[in-house]
């Protein structure tokens, strides 16, 4: 433990503590833990589970799109007669594993692995609290995640396969697919929404949990304004959680009522199916399942992107060994982004004719969110200005984070505005776009996290040389797979095609070649993961030693406690002094001043006793 | 390790956790109710006129709800009460008080469902021309008579015997004349022996006795007159006997159609029931243009046909064996035999019926759901946290607050519930 | 919320009275309803019994949330927090009816298509 245990407080809970440390059985320990860091854990490999998962989906995917008549090797034979037959895939396992991949990768890995991992993990620590508020609904939250992970996984060896009508879901066809099996409730599209249900109940507990702690768990010290930028953005994506999800849920529960009780709520009066009328009362309107899931759908955008902006945020600072540009504003800013993000969803449905005068409205609220986005990423970018930056691994994957982001941030602006998302609407232009915030964006952000706080959750660096193994190529192909589809949607390239538009040869082949180019890019980034699996795994053991509590000389309150933290994360309550990115302070002896030493310490501090009192 | 302010507030926040977290979980109910209430709103907004169903108001009988709202303001006055007992350190009447709670809570769960016993024992059916009938459905049943099977190996085939009239296990006999019972491993023997599933040609069999099926046509694949498809891909040969409807008709609704008097359903009620109702109405629509009432073509009053008795006291006669091919048996009300052609939909009063009811079941459920969990949680506190209280007062009252505001906040759900449920 | 058994003893009588007040609420909005000469209008969503019948929901609403719920002497932190949710909720309802709102469509809609 570093220089804090020289604040002695009156800490009542030293005998609680003692008693904790009374070893629990293994399975409470760490499966039914409701230790937020062990659960945070458990989120993070699930998450990237399910990211692999999501990731094998996809690269069959491009091989459709690449080679639609050919045999896929490797997996043809294991997908089955009914679904690939003799190896080649057919319309229908494409559209199921497109579906899957969407919801997989957002609902089942990113979120989970952004905000259920990074944000068990470091939240606490960060703000200075021994636990979550309600551990035990932490706990219960992960397992929901889990649960809906199992159906939603466990669909695929259904008769029906798993859900295949997009990741939206969008009825009637989501009502009137897979109708046909004997028992409805036992299709994908049941299980997709059933699945659903129980995620949005795990997201719904877990921002409960996240607000609940961030207001009332802060240690001493911690105001508002002291706030790591991470808790800031925990905070707003824990709202964006709380109030957006319900109306998801609200539709999930309607489009269960439509496929199992029969009724009407998104199945207009007069609907054919397969050239028969539907036996329904009818008077519903597709309409309504569109709002219901873009209010979600929208503010889920954000969830996506505000833990990975923040996890940027902490890394920068460190690296760059100065403190946030523009902290205040970036608060402030994420705050709006958050608030306006729940009045824009409509701009994904400008192709309904939900009319011009609701258009015009979403148009102009979407151009006006651009504004917190840009004041974020602008911040970032500043304070790189005039750092002695060290290009760690974490960094690296950081400033690789705001070129990326801001290219899939800028390429969304035509989308914002109705004329031209009428052209571009449902092509690859849109598909490059918002991979481009949630791939090299997004993930890089994530990874960044992963490589930053590794040596907190073991004690050991990753390896660096595996590190720079996994960043050059990853976003080399990155870029390999998601440049050409920019080209390809403005040329027309209609994003459902399983055969990646050779129907459409006439009009599609001057830029078909993209899609080998792409495929070839995913697939190489598949081998560029591989570095990283081994040198996760490898280096939970054989990793070099973290030689103190606090190896990267941050100033959070994180890195104060001892590695890995333990049940109850501090031994003494902490007290906060200072900002959090107090980098480079005139005067200081050192070039960083963590929030959790008074200001008579610093003073004092010279360098050799510092690093025998971190030794000790 | 333990918790801070799980009890006391924190002091700058003034707060304590559960009391930020309950709030916080409320709020994503509003959003949750509210993504309902304007699935509500955008629904009934959204129907079109001449297209869709019209939208159905005060088809709820109010007295239920009514009380249900009175029972559940009272229970919501009983956990404050309850409440305010902790809080002065008094077990013995808080548990008096939190008792009432659930008994309120067991009331209104009760009353609801008999509601919904209502709502699932009536019945709507749409003709063809977009007339619609309301009443008891008295039968909708294919009755068929089997007297050869072919059976498709390759698919299982046993699931007509649910649908035979008498439970029994039916004898066959083959082309050989060799006497079987039919099993799932006599199929799969079958299977075996013919090859496989892609098995061409199907097995004939002839039942020793003719097999009577009776089941609702929705469970089959496909009949005719003389054959009986089922989703397994068995055929029954034979002869249909029936398969008509037989709706008990309590209420006629002609808003749909453009010609009241050529209307489909007066061809199965007759002449003599068709002058009644059109008389009866417009003379109610007559009397409240006189009252100064607005006209309300659509109050149940109208859309009612007067069974028996009552036919009399408005001086009409218009007795079964004028009333077209009605039976006697519908309480004074006519049963038509409707032929299934001329069905578009049959459904009973639940949420397949129209969106309005969609909506009904979908809140009301929910609703339910969280009346059912609230007293679930409400009577956890009453019986098993006494050694909580004899711990620790404050937290079990704190206990007590929060799932008290859970509870005033499914009655503040309901406040709003009744009224555009019941009386809209 | 004052928690001396004093304070909580005068609360309880308020509620009593609160309680009687949202009965007699119901017993008014069924009657707007239901009793002829009380009846403000047609029935559904043209007429004045959506507004009178909103009206009482929401007063009853409000006193419900205000003294059983606590709301009038809440944390600001609570307030903040439902501020935003009430928000959303007008948002979602009133931005997704907003379509069938389009001053355009009527312009230029050929009448009797």
């Amino acid at each position: 433990m570093s220089s804090s245990t020289s604040t002695t407080l009156p800490d009542s809970s030293e005998e609680a503590h003692a008693e904790d440390h009374h070893a629990l059985p293994f399975w409470r320990q760490y499966i039914f833990s409701s230790d937020h860091k062990i659960i945070g854990i458990q989120y993070g490999f699930t998450a990237l589970v399910f990211l692999a998962i999501g990731f094998f989906l996809m690269m069959v995917m491009r091989w459709s799109i690449a080679y639609p008549t050919s045999e896929i090797p490797l997996v043809g034979k294991m997908l089955g007669e009914r679904w690939a037959p003799n190896g080649v895939i057919s319309p229908d396992l494409y559209n199921m594993f497109g579906a899957m991949h969407g919801t997989i990768m957002v609902f089942l890995g990113i979120v989970p692995l952004a905000f259920g991992a990074f944000g068990n993990f470091v939240t606490p620590l960060q703000i200075g609290a021994p636990d979550m508020a309600f551990p035990r609904l932490n706990m219960a939250s992960y397992w929901f995640y889990f649960l809906g992970g199992v159906v939603m996984f466990g669909s695929f060896f259904l008769e029906s396969g798993a859900a295949k009508v997009g990741w939206t879901n969008y009825s009637p066809l989501a009502t009137t697919t897979d109708t046909e099996f004997a028992s409805i409730f036992w299709t994908g599209q049941t299980l997709w929404l059933l699945g659903m249900v129980f995620l949005i109940s795990s997201s719904l507990l877990g921002a409960v949990n996240f607000i609940t702690t961030i207001i009332n768990l802060r240690a001493r010290g911690m105001t508002w304004m002291r706030l790591p930028f991470f808790v800031w953005a925990m905070l707003v994506t824990g709202f964006l959680l709380l109030l957006a999800f319900p109306p998801l849920e609200v539709a999930a529960i309607m489009q269960l009522m439509d496929r199992l009780a029969g009724t009407s709520f998104f199945l207009p009066t007069g609907l054919y199916a397969g050239g028969e009328r539907l036996d329904i009362s009818g008077g519903g309107s597709p309409l309504l399942y569109q709002h219901l899931f873009w209010f979600l759908g929208h503010p889920e955008v954000y969830v996506l992107i505000l833990p990975a902006i923040a996890t940027v945020a902490e890394v920068i600072p460190n690296n760059t060994r100065k403190p946030l540009w523009g902290y205040k504003s970036m608060v402030y800013a994420v705050m709006v982004l958050g608030f306006l993000s729940f009045i824009v969803w409509a701009h994904h449905m400008y192709l309904t004719g939900m009319g011009t005068a609701v258009s015009t409205f979403f148009q102009t609220t979407t151009v006006l969110i651009s504004i917190p986005s840009v004041i974020l990423v602008t911040s970032l970018l500043i304070s790189l200005w005039g750092g002695s930056i060290r290009f760690t691994v974490p960094m690296l994957f950081a400033t690789a984070f705001l070129p990326m982001f801001g290219f899939g941030g800028l390429t969304g602006l035509p989308l914002a505005f109705n004329l031209i998302d009428l052209h571009l609407h449902d092509t690859y232009y849109v598909i490059g776009h918002f991979h481009y915030v949630v791939a090299p964006g997004t993930i890089f952000g994530l990874f960044a996290g992963i490589y930053y706080w590794f040596p907190k959750m073991t004690g050991r660096f990753m390896n660096n040389f595996l590190g720079h193994l996994h960043f050059w190529p990853s976003l080399i192909c990155m870029n390999g797979i998601f440049l050409p589809m920019m080209i390809q949607g403005m040329a027309g390239f209609h994003r459902r095609a399983f055969d990646g538009g050779q129907t459409y040869e006439a009009t599609t082949e001057r830029f078909l070649w993209m899609n080998e180019l792409t495929s070839w890019s995913a697939w190489l980034l598949a081998v560029a993961q591989i570095p990283f699996i081994f040198n996760l795994f490898w280096s939970i053991r054989f990793g070099r030693k973290a030689n103190s509590d606090n190896p990267w000389d941050a100033t959070t309150l994180e890195w104060s406690t001892p590695t890995p933290p333990p049940h109850g994360n501090f031994p003494t309550e902490p007290v906060i002094y200072r900002n959090p990115y107090e980098y480079s302070q005139p005067g200081a002896a050192k070039d960083f001043t963590p929030q959790w030493i008074p200001d008579e310490e610093i003073e004092k501090a010279a360098p050799e006793k510092a690093k025998a009192k971190a030794k000790s | 390790m333990e918790i801070p302010y799980t009890v006391t507030a924190r002091p700058d926040t003034g707060l304590w956790n559960a009391k930020i977290g309950i709030w916080l979980f409320l709020a994503s109910e509003v959003m949750l109710f509210g993504g309902l209430f304007s699935g509500y709103v955008f629904l009934r907004l959204g129907v079109t006129e001449g297209i869709d169903n019209p939208w159905p108001t005060r088809q709820l009988i109010v007295w239920p709800g009514f009380v249900n709202t009175i029972v559940l303001i009272a229970s919501s006055v009983f956990v404050v009460f309850a409440w305010a007992e902790l809080k002065m350190r008094n077990f013995a009447r808080y548990q008096f008080w939190m008792r009432l709670v659930v008994l309120c809570a067991l009331v209104f769960l009760g009353l609801k469902s008999y509601e919904y016993y209502g709502k699932f024992t009536h019945h709507g059916m749409k003709f063809e021309d977009d007339s619609v009938v309301e009443g008891v459905l008295q039968q909708d049943r294919i009755e068929f008579t089997a007297t050869e099977l072919s059976l498709s190996p390759g698919k299982g085939g046993l699931e007509f015997l649910k649908y035979l009239k008498d439970g029994t296990a039916p004898v066959f006999k083959t082309a050989d004349g060799e006497e079987v019972r039919l099993t799932s491993s006599w199929i799969k023997n079958l299977r075996k022996s013919s090859g496989g599933v892609d098995a061409p040609a199907a097995v004939v069999l002839k039942p020793a006795a003719p097999l009577e099926f009776s089941f609702n046509p929705k469970k089959v694949q496909a009949y005719t007159g003389e054959e009986l498809t089922f989703r397994d891909a068995t055929v029954f040969k034979g002869a249909l006997k029936d398969d008509k409807i037989y709706f008990e008709v309590h209420d006629i609704d002609l808003r749909m159609v453009e010609d009241d008097a050529g209307a489909m359903v007066f061809s199965y009620l007759g002449d003599a029931r068709k002058d009644a109702y059109l008389e009866h109405r417009d003379a109610e629509l007559k009397k409240a243009e006189e009252d100064g009432r607005a006209a309300d073509p659509y109050d149940t009053d109208l859309m009612h046909i007067h069974p028996e008795s009552h036919g009399a006291a408005h001086g009409e006669t218009h007795g079964n064996e004028t009333g077209g091919e009605g039976a006697a048996d519908g309480h004074g009300y006519p049963v038509i035999e409707v032929e299934r052609d001329h069905k578009k939909f049959l459904s009973n009063h639940g949420p397949a019926y129209n969106t309005y009811y969609a909506i009904y079941f979908t809140l009301t459920g929910l609703h339910g759901l969280h009346v059912l969990i609230g007293a679930l949680v409400l009577t956890y506190f009453l019986f098993f946290q006494k050694k909580l209280y004899q711990k620790n007062p404050e937290h079990l009252a704190n206990r007590v607050e929060v799932g008290g505001l859970f509870w005033h906040f499914v009655d503040l759900v309901w406040i709003f519930l009744f009224p555009i449920m019941y009386l809209m | 919320m004052e928690s001396t058994p004093e304070e909580i003893r005068k609360h309880v009588k308020a509620y009593k009275v609160v309680g009687y007040t949202l009965i007699a609420f119901t017993f008014i909005t069924v009657a707007v309803a239901k009793v002829p000469f009380l009846d403000v209008g047609a029935h559904g969503l043209t007429g004045g019994d959506i507004t009178v019948g909103l009206l009482i929901a929401s007063f009853k609403a409000s006193l419900v949330a205000l003294i059983f719920m606590h709301l009038n002497a809440e944390k600001s932190l609570i307030y903040k927090v439902l501020l935003f949710t009430v928000f959303f909720f007008f948002g979602l309802m009133f931005l997704s009816l907003f379509e069938l709102w389009n001053p355009i469509r009527q312009i230029f809609l050929v009448p009797g298509t």
